[in-house]
């Protein structure tokens, strides 16, 4: 999978890495303000009061 | 994660020279820095600075007449001129062996590298929201609660007569507690809904205001968030815990715990820290009376709600309003990391000082620290 990635990126070697590097920060941040804060409130574990 | 690689792109670091060719003669490097390079055609010049470490101060080495002009390059350091001999790496033989070609994955290798990776990928992420639940959603909270905090603040500064309206998620009070530190304090919310307990600590709804007798109960993250009650483990039986409110300080202490309250009138109760910190129990009862249960700390399961009644653990209707003591009872996640039970501190009202008296925190905290 990273490897058919890696050779579907074009340009030579450093541009290559300078797009990997872009793209796995976009998904770090696309799991950080989009999809971790939707699945949160889902968990059990956040729970702090009595009922 | 890595692929198959170019055809020879690997093989290329051990070793240029086809196999069976004899072992290299010690050769000169021809890139070889530290040894001046000689111009093409060049006949070997004499060496500068002779191998025995004669300095140039003493005789003058002998040079011939028609060497060429001094050349920029710094004199090497002796013995480098000599020749630059490559030696056999240890294990040589094996360097200069032929690398087996990678075998092709087939349709089932290749899947299973893609689950492989997939799989890699799944931990990577869970591990990414363990980052998130316990650093990151603390960025968050900071800034909501400041935000939160400013409001308040120009809030009280509008009108100092107008009675607090409780807003759902709206902060509408302060706590501070001096044991964690001078600055430790938080805007509470109204509610303890998701949204209300990322700002700060939430007031349960319909339990008592600060001050007021009955229960004044708050829930509060101890993991992430802001983790304002990260540490309330680490708070004993008389620490005090400052209410905040537009009008007032109200200053609550956390009562005996269980194993204290055997004594506690003759032992630590007698402390001037303790001042005015009893046990609440009724010495009549053999259960201790309505507050028989309401120790200074207390671990329960998340599903007693009747930690927060107005009698905490008793029926709401135990006693009348006017007997009630005023208590106020934080709650928080236990063990941390989990939610499987609830720590809860249950704490009981000592002074209330008018801001009228003492303007702000800073003013009042150097007072009730005389007495710890």
């Amino acid at each position: 999978m990273y490897g058919w990635i890696w050779r579907k990126l074009p340009g030579p070697f450093a541009v290559k890495l300078a797009t990997a590097v872009v793209l796995a920060l976009g998904i770090v941040a696309l799991l950080m303000f989009v999809v971790f804060p939707w699945l949160e409130p889902r968990l059990w574990f956040n729970e702090v009061s009595v009922q | 994660m890595a692929e198959r690689e170019e055809p020879g792109g690997d093989r290329r670091r051990y070793s240029g020279r086809p196999p069976g060719e004899g072992r290299p003669a010690p050769r000169r490097r021809p890139e070889e820095g530290t040894s001046p390079r000689r111009a093409p055609g060049e006949a070997p010049t004499p060496r500068r600075r002779p191998p025995e470490g004669r300095s140039f101060d003493g005789p003058p080495p002998r040079r011939r007449t028609d060497a060429p002009p001094p050349r920029r390059r710094p004199a090497p350091p002796p013995g480098s001129t000599e020749e630059t001999v490559i030696f056999e790496p240890v294990g040589g033989d094996v360097a200069t062996e032929e690398r087996p070609p990678p075998r092709e994955l087939g349709k089932g290798g290749a899947a299973v590298r893609t689950v492989g990776e997939l799989l890699i990928t799944a931990g990577l992420v869970v591990l990414l929201f363990m980052v998130y639940e316990v650093y990151v959603t603390d960025l968050f909270s900071a800034g909501k609660q400041s935000e939160a905090s400013t409001e308040l603040d120009g809030e009280w500064g509008k009108d100092r007569t107008l009675h607090p309206e409780l807003v759902d998620g709206k902060a509408f009070a302060r706590i501070h507690i001096p044991v964690f530190g001078a600055d430790f304090n938080f805007t509470i919310q109204e509610g303890t809904t998701e949204a209300a307990l990322e700002v700060g600590p939430g007031h349960y709804k319909g339990t008592a205001l600060p001050g007021e007798p009955g229960n004044f109960a708050v829930a509060g993250h101890r993991v992430g968030k802001g983790a304002p009650f990260n540490d309330l483990d680490n708070l004993s039986s008389c620490d005090q815990i400052v209410i905040e409110t537009q009008t007032d300080f109200y200053i609550y202490k956390v009562l005996p715990y269980k194993d204290e309250v055997e004594g506690w009138a003759a032992g630590k109760g007698a402390e001037p820290k303790c001042d005015k910190v009893g046990t609440l129990r009724d010495p009549n009862a053999a259960d201790g009376g309505p507050y028989g249960e309401t120790n200074g700390r207390r671990i329960v399961f998340p599903t007693k709600g009747e930690t927060v009644n107005p009698v905490p653990y008793k029926d709401p209707e135990i006693l009348p309003k006017a007997e009630q003591v005023s208590l106020l009872t934080l709650t928080t996640c236990h063990p941390q990391f989990s939610a499987k039970e609830r720590l809860i501190i249950h704490s009981v009202l000592t002074q209330q000082v008018p801001k009228n008296q003492v303007g702000s925190y800073a003013e009042l905290l150097p007072k009730i620290s005389e007495a710890r």
